[in-house]
């Protein structure tokens, strides 16, 4: 059978003398061909956990690298690597995130508001509708209700 | 436990509050997330569990503030 089985090899492949053959005579794969199909399986192996731990969409968890978040009226936020955003699912109420020293995060302050409800005291026209916050800028007039689009 | 209230709801700071949350102070809410560590349970002087609001100020400025500190406010 060994004969047998090494004579076959020979027919086929013709370098029987890197293969490896077992107490039953089967002959496998050369070092180099296991170390290649080894290195194979690693390399998609590790494509498959970057895909999968590669995120671009910031309402998922924190993002890879920046990405830049546009509404349908072409207000857009930009969100830094390792932040993220939570919002209402109308996109009407978004607000960034950052990682701080607690897994919950913590509000960067960059906000799209849809409007707030008339207060007591008083009331800026500019808070009661869809608004923006972003921390440092403010209205000429030191407001920080920014205009949307 | 789900959240008492959502975005755009108008609250009120309950009298009570940790005086670093503005007690009595007028807002409403622009966004929440849910207290899942001890850290942010002692930051904030609440539970695990309970939800964190960023509220509005009528000027504009905001704060992050427990559910537990905060009412609904009721236009008269």
């Amino acid at each position: 059978m060994f004969c047998g089985a090494a004579a076959g090899a020979v027919a086929y492949g013709g370098y029987t003398l890197a293969k490896t053959i077992n107490d039953q005579g089967y002959i496998g794969p050369t070092d180099e061909e296991r170390y290649a199909q080894y290195s194979k399986d690693f390399d998609t192996a590790v494509e498959e956990e970057r895909k999968k731990k590669y995120n671009t969409n910031p309402f998922e968890g924190p993002v890879s690298g920046e990405v830049v978040v546009v509404d349908e009226a072409g207000n857009a936020i930009s969100v830094p690597s390792g932040n993220w955003l939570t919002g209402s699912q109308d996109g009407k109420w978004i607000q960034e995130m950052q990682p701080g020293n607690k897994p919950e995060g913590h509000a960067t302050g960059t906000r799209k508001d849809g409007g707030h409800p008339q207060g007591p005291k008083h009331s800026d026209p500019r808070a009661l509708e869809p608004h923006a916050h972003i921390p440092g800028v403010f209205n000429p007039d030191g407001t920080p209700w920014l205009p949307l689009k | 436990m789900k959240n008492k209230f959502t975005w755009g709801d108008p609250i009120i700071i309950v009298k009570n509050a940790p005086e670093k949350f503005n007690p009595g102070e007028f807002g409403s809410v622009c966004g929440f997330y849910k207290v899942v560590s001890e850290i942010a349970a002692k930051e904030f002087e609440c539970s695990i569990g309970d939800w964190i609001y960023t509220v509005e100020f009528q000027e504009g400025n905001d704060m992050q503030i427990p559910e537990i500190y905060l009412e609904k406010f009721e236009f008269l």
